[in-house]
């Protein structure tokens, strides 16, 4: 009996577990094919995401900024309105009738009453002919004696000199230089009030692993409703197409590579090091953050370059080597000018016109993230008397150097009536440069906020062989030691708003001489005052912003950006100092949407 | 026209830095600190098995979010020195503004 309930007990306790089993072997099939339905979705997806991996090898991220613009320019300084009207009618061959009499226009112009009048009423311009005939009378003997006043007939003698043709010869231009030195230039207003602007950037990464990686950045940057590259000469580098400022100021809606280099890395124990090649990162460094509203966005500090080049840089992190938080040494180079390839005298053996390499060193000395000290130090070897690129002049000059002594001995005006494009290119080497710069970021009690004193000196060896510039007196680099300071300050997000206020000033002494070549960071050249208060109003936080500032443009020295030539107060600029319009003075009104993801 | 606008700017700076100083969020700057003594030599910096090489790119600012509750875990437990609240806030605010999908400097190395 025991037994028999010993099997029973064994055989229900057995088919109990068995049908158990069974119940669980169900729930379990149930629970692994559901299981293998997700792993096949997520196998699928994972299959995708690998393929995209493997294949994506750069990934692309955007920014685009609209901008409206109103400038009104302040004192404008000019050639007065009759020497414009004369200069043109010089390049059209009209200053004389038929008959080699000077121009009817003129001789009903100038008759021995309107001299007198002149003389009254308009003193400048009668003490510029006036001087000029008693010099030219002095040197050449011609008989005319402007101590009485001029005459119709002495005046029509005088003006006969560049009646003839477009051509002048050594004395004439002299002569024609005076008579523009004596004159005081006319003075008048003018604006752009409404100028849109778009610019899209692209940028690019790519990373082979964590030592080799690259960067892009593809830019256009296009003024509504133009469609061109291609700008009339306006006496400034910014009114080039150049290598340097493409895509750095509003043009047409081509997309041209702003930045692309390769960056190895690699550490030698606690010495981490870098090297990378390639058209560099080189605008909107330290010092551009707060009126950029972004992480900083290169290289070199702001206060002395911002302008494209292709070069390289070898640098040295050394916080682990030396306990000096940030400590970073970085030798940068780049190339300004390649001479010798593409150029009008790259076979020639006479010609001055080799590369111009610039060098420098970008020493973060310290950078604990709240506080940074930055020295930069830049050299620019046998700088040229310009740049390659393309642009609408004007006028023409080109001259003849009879006795092969480097100055011209005729010059011939041409005009561009056609407004022909024009490749323009160095001809000699004027000399070199020096570029030191001081900046101190902080951010204290939230204010970010950043300090920098800039020097730059010039170094004159040659001289301009371009007639043009001989003309005008712009042949020479300027010999001089120029100062520049830049301070700048910019709120926490403010209450309610969310927004940050930011202001900042620059002062330029006479010389001072950066390469700026960004719109954004024109001011900086200035040999003047400039004021700047702006405010970034976030919209979707810093992905998408609008900014509202104005700028304020105290200029105090011509050529503000161009070492070519001696700077000359702008309250004391002469007709031949303004032949290209000379700004005073420049209240600049902006307003920006940046979308940046 | 200088003096006035100087005057009046300084003035506006000052008003506002007084009713800023209130408004103060966590400071990622004090967060980098804590992060690199705390976290990154003592554990994350791959020379430990059991805890993988991190600096705050190695995640997205949607993956730190995520991983929040796993830090804080992590610094209660694991961290040589008791971290306060606000340390872990202020290093979350740096691993978050600098994660691999923020805006990073545009320099060459």
């Amino acid at each position: 009996m025991k037994k028999f309930l010993a099997v029973l007990l064994g055989v229900f306790f057995v088919a109990s577990f068995a049908f158990a089993q069974d119940v669980d072997l169900e729930q379990l099939k149930k629970q692994i094919a559901d299981l293998q339905a997700q792993v096949d979705q997520m196998s699928k997806f994972v299959n995708q995401n690998t393929r995209h991996t493997a294949t994506d090898k750069l990934s692309i991220s955007a920014e685009f900024m609209t901008r409206l613009d109103s400038i009104q320019y302040k004192d404008v300084r000019a050639m007065p309105d009759m020497m414009e009207a004369m200069m043109g009618d010089f390049l059209q061959e009209k200053l004389t009738d038929s008959n080699g009499y000077f121009m009817t226009t003129y001789r009903t112009v100038f008759t021995p009453d309107l001299l007198l009048e002149m003389a009254q009423n308009d003193a400048e311009m009668y003490k510029a002919f006036s001087n000029v005939v008693a010099y030219y009378n002095s040197e050449y003997g011609a008989g005319i004696d402007p101590s009485d006043g001029l005459d119709t007939t002495e005046f029509q003698t005088f003006m006969g000199l560049f009646a003839n043709d477009r051509t002048l010869n050594a004395d004439e231009a002299k002569l024609m230089e005076r008579m523009l030195a004596n004159s005081k230039p006319k003075k008048y207003d003018a604006n752009n009030d409404y100028m849109l602007t778009e610019r899209l950037r692209l940028r690019l990464k790519s990373k082979i692993n964590e030592h080799v990686s690259f960067t892009g950045r593809l830019v256009m940057y296009k003024t509504f409703g133009d469609s061109t590259p291609i700008h009339f000469f306006n006496g400034t580098m910014s009114s080039m197409f150049m290598d340097s400022n493409s895509a750095q100021y509003p043009t047409d809606d081509s997309v041209r590579v702003e930045r692309a280099y390769f960056v190895y890395k690699n550490s030698i124990g606690d010495v981490h090091w870098h090297f990378s090649f390639g058209r560099r990162p080189a605008a909107y460094g330290y010092g551009m953050e707060n009126h950029e509203n972004a992480v900083l966005g290169g290289s070199p500090v702001a206060s002395i370059i911002q302008m494209n080049f292709d070069g390289g840089s070898l640098g040295f992190n050394l916080e682990d080597v030396t306990g000096i938080p940030g400590f970073n040494i970085k030798f940068c180079y780049g190339e300004g000018v390649e001479g010798q390839y593409g150029t009008l005298n790259s076979l020639n053996s006479q010609a001055d016109v080799n590369d111009v390499h610039f060098f420098g060193v970008i020493a973060k000395l310290f950078d604990n993230d709240e506080y940074k000290v930055v020295y930069n130090y830049a050299h620019g070897f046998g700088l040229t008397d310009g740049f390659i690129g393309l642009t609408v002049m004007p006028f023409y000059i080109h001259g003849y150097d009879k006795d092969r002594d480097g100055i011209y001995d005729e010059y011939t005006f041409e005009p561009n009536f056609g407004g022909f494009v024009s490749r323009v290119e160095p001809t000699s080497e004027v000399g070199n440069i020096d570029l030191h710069t001081l900046m101190v970021e902080g951010i204290t009690y939230d204010f970010s906020w950043f300090a920098s004193y800039s020097m730059s000196k010039t170094d004159p060896t040659g001289r301009s062989k371009n007639p043009m510039y001989q003309f005008m007196g712009m042949d020479e680099m300027m010999d001089g030691t120029g100062h520049m300071i830049w301070v700048g300050v910019m709120t926490p997000e403010l209450p309610y708003t969310g927004g940050k206020l930011g202001f900042e000033y620059n002062h330029g002494s006479k010389y001072w001489q950066p390469f700026m070549n960004t719109w954004d960071a024109q001011k900086l050249a200035t040999r003047g005052d400039v004021y700047e208060v702006y405010y970034h109003q976030p919209i979707v936080g810093n992905k998408f912003f609008l900014t509202t500032g104005f700028i304020y443009y105290d200029y105090e020295y011509t050529n503000s950006g161009n070492y070519l030539g001696e700077p000359v107060k702008i309250s004391e600029a002469t007709a031949f100092n303004t032949m290209m319009p000379v700004v005073d003075k420049v209240e600049q009104f902006y307003l920006k949407a940046t979308y940046r993801f | 026209m200088k003096k006035t606008f100087v005057s009046i700017l300084v003035v506006a700076l000052i008003a506002m830095f007084a009713t800023t100083a209130v408004f103060a969020k966590a400071n990622a700057r004090k967060g980098k600190r804590v992060w690199k003594k705390n976290c990154r030599l003592a554990c994350h910096d791959g020379s430990k098995a059991d805890a993988p090489a991190l600096s705050p790119v190695s995640k997205t600012q949607a993956q730190w979010k995520a991983l929040l509750p796993k830090i804080k875990e992590c610094a209660a437990n694991r961290s040589a020195k008791k971290l306060s609240d606000k340390d872990i806030e202020n290093m979350f605010q740096y691993l978050y503004d600098h994660a691999l999908d923020s805006d990073q400097p545009e320099t060459c190395g």
